[in-house]
């Protein structure tokens, strides 16, 4: 069973690899809209990333008002 | 016609199957200029059906197969209309398309439609008329009229009636949340998942397999199978014109269009 | 755009700190660009040096007015913005010690920093000081004074004060608080925590020092453009993407996403001069090139390589820009253009990879250094291209190989003004890094005839990353407290088996099973599950077994040299099995 750091360590990796970042450029605090540069598209494209990687479904109103990977874990880890 | 190459999208038939290439910048958006083009291939369909036995829907857009209704356009022209000339557009737009997808719907082929990205609105309308769809692995479907305070309008609660359980359009429809290919699979909507990028391999595959089998049967079987809800169809343009009158719905596209996102799809 | 001649040099002499320096900036450059924020493709903002101080000195004024003193430290924790660069000149105005912290750094661990460096002051955003007033240990935080950044509205503030608000406070009895040479201008944290916080304290005189010796190999001017993607608080930024560009009235641009596709956009659209990479980047740069030059067709392709080696021919002494520029115009274009250099440090970058971008005419300056000795200590200055040494030492540095050994290696040790004054608070480690004025810096290397650095490993026992980051194996036994057996030890493989190489730094867990038992698959098992729940890059990759008592001081610490010393006498590498 995953601890909450453990899924936000997850989600970093993945985004870090998803738009070829260092990994170690990347924070929970971090903002990932703008760290990342992501359009709405992408985050979609992120969603559907996640959704696969933890096995859940993470619907889109979840991703509301969420920028920071932080609070992305928090609405992923209610799933797991 | 065998072939054709208009601005928004491209036909010509490889191999016994007719492939339908969606090619309008940004996302293949269901606007006046794409409806005209449709119209097009369903007054070819006849014709096609003599020399392919399937046709596949792909787009080569890669932001996704298609992200519905062209909204911006849908702003521009309704903005300098009274409400009457509104609705009275609106309508005519409704009836021109539900025409379209009916024919591909009742086609006398096996229609496929290989998605991938996104599949939204409209576009998942589209390939709902479709027999079959096969979709990429980052496939996400997902209807966010509601968003906009209107409904699905190119026939898509029929359509999604017939396929579904009503749980599961009202799931899709009253949340207006997006779905992925592997959960659209396990509901049954989807009947391949594809690797990323493959679907049109897939989609290739499986219109050789349906080369095999007798023509005629597959038509006879397919309108058995799938009749097409006229009546509800009827209705749900009445109830989405109804809507239409709303002061939330031309404010909700002015949000829309005046975004800074190209395309804006996350509530 | 002409390069002042090197007659001009940079003369920071004149100045005893660098408040003085930054302020005559300041005003001799008023309408001059300091810095561009930059988002994806859009910008979002300017600031010409006098916008700059316009917005600082309310921040002084507000520092002085709340009782800030010449020598109060003052902690930033904030990610990448102009307010970052503004509050810390406001701190120098009044004389203060900036503490630049990560904001990567959890609250407990910010918080721990912020005790240990009594800092009076901190400047930070909203998302970080909510983070702070929930973490643990938030009652004993010291700081009184606190200025949070775009906090909403309705907000609680914890005693916190709006940034926002003090920017109207009246400056009229505003005073620059000069500091002297010697005096403290910051403290910054090496990375790496472990229990005991390494605090560098450097002076104005460690910094002005630096300053001019890497200005003297590369030059900054108004026009310059420094693209920055490291946070400020890391030390190469502070130095290359703050302290010197607006020393020298040039401009920095921020650009906060790392994409490299939005990193390569920004080099065409800022047209710029100069940028600090990690190797890791650098890397991923060549990966871009590569892949659009074997993306060419066939014809362009073999026009190109026959450019390229007739460039390599014309610049193997040294680079001739203007030429390189002219024959592979295409690639040039790419990067702007105008781009003189990029210097690449704080880990082991390839030569091949070096060799990559001098073959395209784009000088990358591959560097090391560490914060204890100013940040840099040597930098290659193409005189001639060398892509198999970390370049020769700064001017103003002494580098001296001590305790040499049979193949000339020995242990890198440094001398100058730019070395830290000491670690705070630390006088044993103080004294035990800086002995008789010399740096130890616990990396092994060995200088050649024409006076370049070379580095073969590491005597310190700890990795670096392929993104620069310092990994401890103290601070990774935590992960594994508790494991089944008597006692274990994480180790840098390299620190038992030393290999003359910067390559392929491991870590390793040495276990001392229980009397009488193996090291078990259910052992293996739990190992492994620990293992993952680390960070990626702070994994270990194998384990060693050991059947003796491991040697401990008399308060029951592992002594971590002997037990490596013995490990490396008895095994070879051959009996680490991997994880």
């Amino acid at each position: 069973m995953r601890t909450i750091e453990q899924t936000t360590n997850e989600i970093l990796d993945l985004a870090a690899r998803q738009f070829s970042v260092p990994r170690e450029s990347l924070a929970p605090t971090d903002d990932f809209y703008k760290k990342l540069g992501l359009d709405s598209l992408q985050a979609l494209e992120m969603l559907t990333r996640l959704e696969q990687h933890f096995g859940i479904e993470l619907p889109d109103y979840e991703m509301q008002g969420v920028t920071d990977f932080g609070t992305l874990a928090g609405r992923i880890q209610a799933r797991l | 016609m065998n072939s054709f190459s208009g601005k928004t999208l491209s036909w010509s038939v490889q191999d016994s199957a007719v492939e339908l290439e969606l090619h309008s910048a940004p996302c293949n958006e269901i606007g006046s200029e794409m409806l005209a083009d449709l119209e097009q291939f369903a007054a070819a369909l006849d014709g096609l059906s003599q020399q392919a036995s399937a046709v596949i829907i792909y787009s080569s857009r890669k932001e996704g197969f298609s992200a519905g209704a062209n909204l911006r356009e849908l702003y521009q022209k309704s903005l300098p209309l009274d409400e009457a000339a509104r609705l009275t557009g609106v309508r005519e737009f409704l009836h021109r398309i539900h025409a379209v997808l009916n024919t591909l719907d009742d086609a006398p082929l096996t229609t496929i439609a290989a998605v991938h990205s996104v599949c939204f609105g409209g576009g998942f309308e589209l390939a709902l008329a479709c027999d079959l769809i096969i979709a990429d692995k980052m496939a996400r479907f997902c209807f966010p009229e509601l968003r906009l305070g209107l409904i699905p309008g190119f026939g898509g609660i029929p359509r999604l009636h017939r396929d579904l359980g009503n749980a599961v359009v009202r799931d899709l429809l009253l949340t207006g949340r997006s779905i992925n290919a592997q959960k659209a699979a396990a509901i049954g909507l989807v009947s391949q998942v594809a690797g990323e990028g493959e679907a049109l391999r897939l989609a290739r595959a499986t219109a050789a397999q349906i080369a095999k089998f007798d023509h005629t049967t597959s038509a006879a079987a397919k309108r058995f199978l799938k009749p097409i809800p006229h009546e509800e169809l009827r209705r749900e343009i009445d109830l989405f014109c109804e809507l239409f009158t709303r002061p939330a719905v031309m404010e909700g596209l002015r949000k829309f269009t005046e975004s800074s996102d190209a395309m804006p799809y996350l509530p | 755009m002409f390069a002042p001649s090197l007659a001009k040099m940079l003369d920071l002499n004149k100045y005893d700190c660098l408040g003085a320096a930054l302020r005559d900036a300041l005003e001799r450059w008023p309408d001059e660009i300091c810095l561009i924020e930059a988002d994806r493709d859009k910008e979002k903002a300017r600031l010409t040096y006098r916008q700059f101080k316009e917005a600082a000195l309310p921040v002084a004024a507000f520092l002085q007015e709340r009782g800030f003193r010449a020598g109060d430290r003052a902690a930033i924790i904030m990610t990448n913005q102009s307010k970052w660069l503004i509050s810390a000149y406001a701190i120098f105005f009044a004389g203060g010690v900036l503490v630049p912290l990560d904001y990567k750094l959890t609250p407990r661990e910010q918080l721990a920093l912020l005790a240990h460096s009594h800092a009076s002051v901190l400047v930070t955003e909203y998302p970080i000081w909510r983070a702070l007033t929930v973490a643990e240990g938030f009652q004993g935080l010291g700081a009184k004074t606190i200025l949070v950044t775009e906090a909403p509205t309705k907000a609680e503030l914890a005693g916190a004060l709006r940034w926002e608000d003090c920017a109207s406070v009246a400056k009229s009895e505003l005073a620059f608080v000069p500091r002297k040479r010697g005096d403290w201008a910051c403290v910054v944290y090496s990375s790496g925590t472990g229990g005991r916080p390494k605090g560098c304290v450097m002076t104005h005189e460690n910094y002005l020092e630096q300053c001019m010796a890497l200005t003297a190999l590369y030059p900054f001017w108004p026009g310059v453009r420094y693209l920055s993607i490291l946070p400020t608080n890391h030390a190469i930024d502070f130095m290359v993407g703050f302290i010197g560009p607006f020393i020298c009235g040039a401009t920095v641009v921020h650009l906060r996403t790392l994409r490299p596709e939005f990193v390569r956009e920004a080099f065409t659209r800022y047209k710029i001069t100069y940028m600090s990479l990690v190797p890791l980047v650098l890397k991923n740069l060549q990966k871009g090139l590569q892949s659009r030059f074997d993306a060419l067709p066939k014809s362009k392709r073999s026009i190109f390589n026959a450019l390229r080696a007739t460039n390599r021919g014309f610049t193997r002494r040294t680079p001739k820009l203007w030429l390189s520029r002219k024959l592979l115009g295409q690639v040039h274009a790419a990067f702007g253009g105008e781009l003189r250099a990029l210097f690449v440090g704080g880990a082991f970058t390839e030569p091949a990879t070096l060799q990559f971008f001098y073959d395209l005419g784009i000088p990358v300056a591959n560097g090391y250094g560490m914060t204890e000795a100013g940040t840099a200590i040597t930098l290659n200055d193409f005189r001639p291209f060398r892509p198999d040494t970390v370049g020769k030492p700064l001017p103003g540095m002494e580098v001296r190989i001590a305790n040499v050994g049979a193949d000339g290696i020995g242990e890198v040790t440094v001398r100058g003004k730019t070395v830290m004054s000491h670690y705070l608070d630390d006088p044993v480690l103080t004294a035990e890094t800086i002995v008789n004025g010399w740096l130890q810096t616990g990396d092994l290397g060995k200088i050649d005839e024409s006076g370049h650095l070379q580095l073969f490993g590491r005597k310190k026992n700890m990795i670096v990353t392929a993104e620069g980051k310092n990994i401890y194996p103290e601070d990774i036994e935590n992960a594994f407290e508790g494991i089944p057996v008597k006692e274990f030890c994480v180790f840098a493989a390299n620190y038992i088996w030393p290999e003359r190489t910067m390559v392929g730094e491991q870590l390793i867990v040495v276990l001392h099973p229980e009397q009488g038992s193996t090291i078990d698959e259910p052992l293996r098992a739990e190992l492994a599950r620990r293992n993952q729940q680390l960070l990626n890059y702070k994994r270990i990759s194998g384990y060693a077994m050991w059947e003796q008592d491991f040697p401990r001081t008399a308060s029951m610490k592992i002594k971590r040299v002997e037990l490596a010393q013995q490990i490396g006498r008895a095994l070879d590498r051959s009996a680490v099995r991997p994880l």
